[in-house]
């Protein structure tokens, strides 16, 4: 393409040419960073087509392209260990046009690894050398020229938390996709004599069959990952190759003469090899000054895991993030309410009395309005954990975590899906895909749901409120712990009987601490909360809409009094505020009566039997029933269901006041603990399917969860009752 | 000799990772290869490790750590 059409391209924003940029690199390579710095704003975090690896793309204009930018799931090598690794491999094998890999320029020699298998796909692709200059203050000196041809691409130094580099960096992903960078070749990988022989013995019968050697797959790399014995690929290999049968025969000809050979596993010999060259490589162009010091970051960590203090520390921290949520969300909260209290009244003020005012300002703003108003508690909450994510420190808490988690049959990375969770569980089960372990894995996502997600923190929070006063932020902490406790001893209960057998040994890296951009946290906030809005705008509202309507329908209701005679007869028998006071009685009386021999009545009374036992009413029942689509709704339920029962003049003081009538303190902790563990949302369930595999394991989550909700209910209310808090 | 017999501040070199291929091939990945040489940063209860490799910090279990085997560093070399 010639320079001219790019300027017209840039005028006239014409139909723009597009390229697809893949990132990839090791875990804590910076690689969001380095995505955030190149997308900003506009991105959006979605799945892959099949598997549910959470990707997220955005797209930058420049030099007259738009520029399709994919985040890899980081990963220390391409091969078929994980699931991340799976992906990364498929979508570098048939998408981009370029790779940016990423590389922690403090690390060279591991994250180099990674690398020498882009090499050997024939990836084209450029290296961002980041972290450049935590590099030049650890004395750390590349020679980046000679790196790039050793390596055939283009090296480009960036700091993606300062957004360094990122000008460069989309020139030569231009200058790579135009075929202009007279860095980028192709280079072979050399693994000696022995290796290379029986390489060209596998590659040969590739060649035989015509579909494998089109050039669309490497042959070499092909042969390379087959003599690794790579299960992905021999299975391809199995299942589309005419020449499947000679392929595999020489492969396994190929691994024994060179497992005879060398006395070890063909799989370790080759990554001896790649190892070989990354050491080669680095003799010539990294060179450093005293990296043996202690760092700043080995400092804290001196104090942070220490051995005695860690778990305090960590606990201190967590009681603080939620007291923070819970006393800073109470101001813009207020704002909130007033806020929509001044919408509903507008509302009510210009529509006429009927279903269409009753739908909207009782259904809709009711029900989304009482959700709405714990946007800033949940939006505080993902503040924190991304804080914490990003300044390295939920890594640690893995490590302290792990010798407990160890002992309780769990596995210490089990504990930053937990953590996670306290967000939202869906993100919290998909995190357990950084445990290798099969069973550690589906014990993890089993118990997930227990960990309390900040969409049921509305419900507590209110109902704290209400019947708590000063000591509701304690009483929301009692009840996050008890999840936390809860899944512990299921966790274990389930290692004992369900998944026996010890879980695998730990081992995890850890990056150091850094203090995050103010930026990144924000956004990853941002793209965390940004769903629990989605969420508001469409279950949440839907939702709101059919619980208003199953509790204001059927309209016809035969009552069990007369109640336009008994009003008429009020009216001739008192006066003045007298009179009010019995009209109101008796309207209250009639709204409830109503209320409950509508649909959601209904519902709420068959199901009463059975939540009975533990202090909780119909609505209650209505609300739980309700709260399965999401657990926010379990609060706009209670939102629709009292403004529904309440008096007009009861609606300013709002529905704290209508539930301090309804509900007992003990019978809203009951409330508070069943809804913290009863069965999990649609969209973890849904998450969870897609982890375990297994319709019957998701079923078995949900009948768990349920009975487990009602035996602690069952507890805390009689419990309760025999201390002596029954009144 | 396994890594858990190392204390903190200590350093020494790795000789030897047993285990299957796949752990071991796991372990090369994050960076414990041969000849390297790795100091303990950290210990905590149960013997669980924080190890500086190169610029890289790990964190392992004592499980883990007896799959590493170690030669210490002449005495002069290190520092308490």
């Amino acid at each position: 393409m010639s320079d001219k059409r790019v300027l017209v391209e840039n005028n006239l924003a014409v139909e723009k040419k597009m390229i697809k940029v893949g990132l990839c690199g090791n875990p804590n390579a910076g690689k969001s960073s380095i995505f955030n710095a190149l997308t900003g704003s506009h991105q959006h975090v979605g799945n892959y087509a099949g598997v549910t690896v959470e990707s997220k793309e955005g797209i930058v204009n420049y030099g007259g392209y738009e520029i399709k930018v994919v985040d890899l799931p980081g990963t220390y090598s391409l091969t078929a260990y994980s699931i991340e690794e799976i992906v990364a491999r498929d979508f570098i094998l048939r998408e981009p046009d370029v790779i940016i890999n990423i590389i922690d320029s403090t690390n060279l020699d591991r994250n180099l690894y990674l690398t020498t298998q882009l090499i050997e796909l024939g990836a084209k692709a450029v290296i961002a050398l980041n972290m450049n200059d935590e590099a030049q203050h650890k004395g750390i000196l590349i020679d980046k020229k000679k790196l790039g041809e050793l390596l055939g691409m283009p090296v480009v130094s960036t700091v993606g938390t300062k957004g360094q580099g990122m000008k460069e960096l989309l020139q030569e992903v231009i200058a790579i996709f135009e075929k202009k960078e007279p860095v980028s070749r192709h280079i072979h990988i050399s693994y000696g004599n022995e290796v290379e022989e029986e390489l060209k013995k596998v590659q040969t019968e590739i060649r035989k069959d015509s579909s494998l050697a089109d050039g669309r797959l490497s042959t070499r790399w092909l042969s390379v990952k087959l003599l690794e014995g790579d299960n992905e690929i021999i299975k391809e290999i199995s299942a589309t190759s005419a020449n499947k049968d000679a392929i595999l025969k020489q492969v396994k000809a190929s691994q024994a003469h060179l497992e005879g050979h060398f006395s070890d596993d063909c799989e370790i010999i080759i990554a001896d090899r790649r190892y070989g060259f990354i050491k080669g490589l680095l003799l010539e162009v990294y060179s450093h000054r005293n990296t043996d010091k202690l760092t700043i970051s080995d400092k804290v960590d001196t104090i942070l895991t220490n051995r005695v203090l860690g778990i305090p520390i960590l606990l201190g921290l967590l009681w603080l993030m939620f007291q923070a949520t819970y006393t800073l969300g109470a101001f813009p909260q207020n704002w909130i309410n007033i806020g929509v209290g001044f919408v509903s009244t507008f509302f009510a003020g210009i529509i006429p009395h009927g279903i269409v005012r009753e739908l909207v300002v009782d259904g809709i703003i009711g029900g989304v309005g009482g959700v709405l108003a714990f946007l800033p508690n949940i939006m505080l909450l993902f503040l924190f954990i991304s804080f914490f994510e990003d300044t390295g420190y939920l890594a640690r808490a893995a490590f302290i975590m792990d010798r407990v988690m160890h002992t309780l049959g769990l596995h210490g990375k089990s504990f930053i899906p937990m953590i996670m969770a306290f967000g939202c569980n869906v993100p919290g089960i998909m995190a357990t895909r950084t445990l290798e372990n099969k069973t550690d894995r589906m014990i993890t996502i089993l118990i997930n749901p227990l960990i309390s997600c900040s969409a049921r923190l509305p419900l507590y929070v209110l109902l704290a409120g209400v019947f708590f006063g000063k000591n509701a932020g304690n009483v929301i902490f009692a009840v996050y712990l008890t999840g936390i406790v809860l899944a512990i001893l299921i966790g274990q209960l389930f290692r004992k009987t369900l998944f026996k057998g010890e879980a695998a040994p730990f081992v995890m890296e850890l990056p150091p601490y850094r203090m995050p951009m103010l930026r990144s946290v924000i956004i990853h906030m941002w793209e965390k909360g940004s769903i629990f809005l989605k969420k508001v705008g469409g279950i949440i509202l839907a939702a709101s809409i059919v619980i208003w309507f199953i509790s204001a329908f059927p309209r016809n209701i035969e009552y069990s009094k007369d109640y336009s005679k008994l009003k008429a007869s009020i009216e001739t028998q008192y006066k003045g505020q007298e009179k009010t006071s019995q009209l109101n009685a008796l309207e209250v009386d009639q709204k409830n009566e109503k209320l409950s021999k509508s649909y959601a009545g209904r519902m709420g009374k068959f199901i009463e039997p059975a939540i009975r036992p533990l202090g909780f009413d119909w609505k209650g029942g209505i609300a739980l029933i309700t709260g399965v689509a999401a657990k926010e709704i379990v609060v706009s339920t209670f939102g629709v269901l009292y403004q529904t029962g309440a008096q007009e003049d009861e609606k300013s003081a709002g529905l704290q006041a209508a539930i301090k009538k309804n509900m007992k303190p003990l019978s809203a902790l009951a409330f508070m603990f069943f809804t913290l563990i009863y069965i999990p949302c649609l969209g973890a369930l849904g998450a969870m399917y897609r982890e375990l595999g297994s319709l019957r394991w998701t079923l078995f989550a949900v009948a768990y969860s349920l009975s487990l909700a009602w035996v602690v209910a069952f507890i805390i209310y009689h419990g309760g009752m025999l201390l002596g808090f029954g009144a | 000799m396994p890594l858990t017999l190392l204390g903190i501040g200590e350093k020494a070199r790795i000789a030897r990772i047993t285990g299957d291929s796949d752990l071991r091939l796991f372990l090369t990945e994050l960076g414990f290869s041969l000849g390297i040489g790795i100091e303990i940063i950290q210990q905590t209860f149960g013997d669980n490790l924080i190890v500086k490799i190169g610029n890289s910090r790990l964190a392992l279990d004592r499980r883990m750590a007896m799959h590493i085997h170690i030669d210490m560093l002449n005495e002069e070399n290190y520092v308490r």
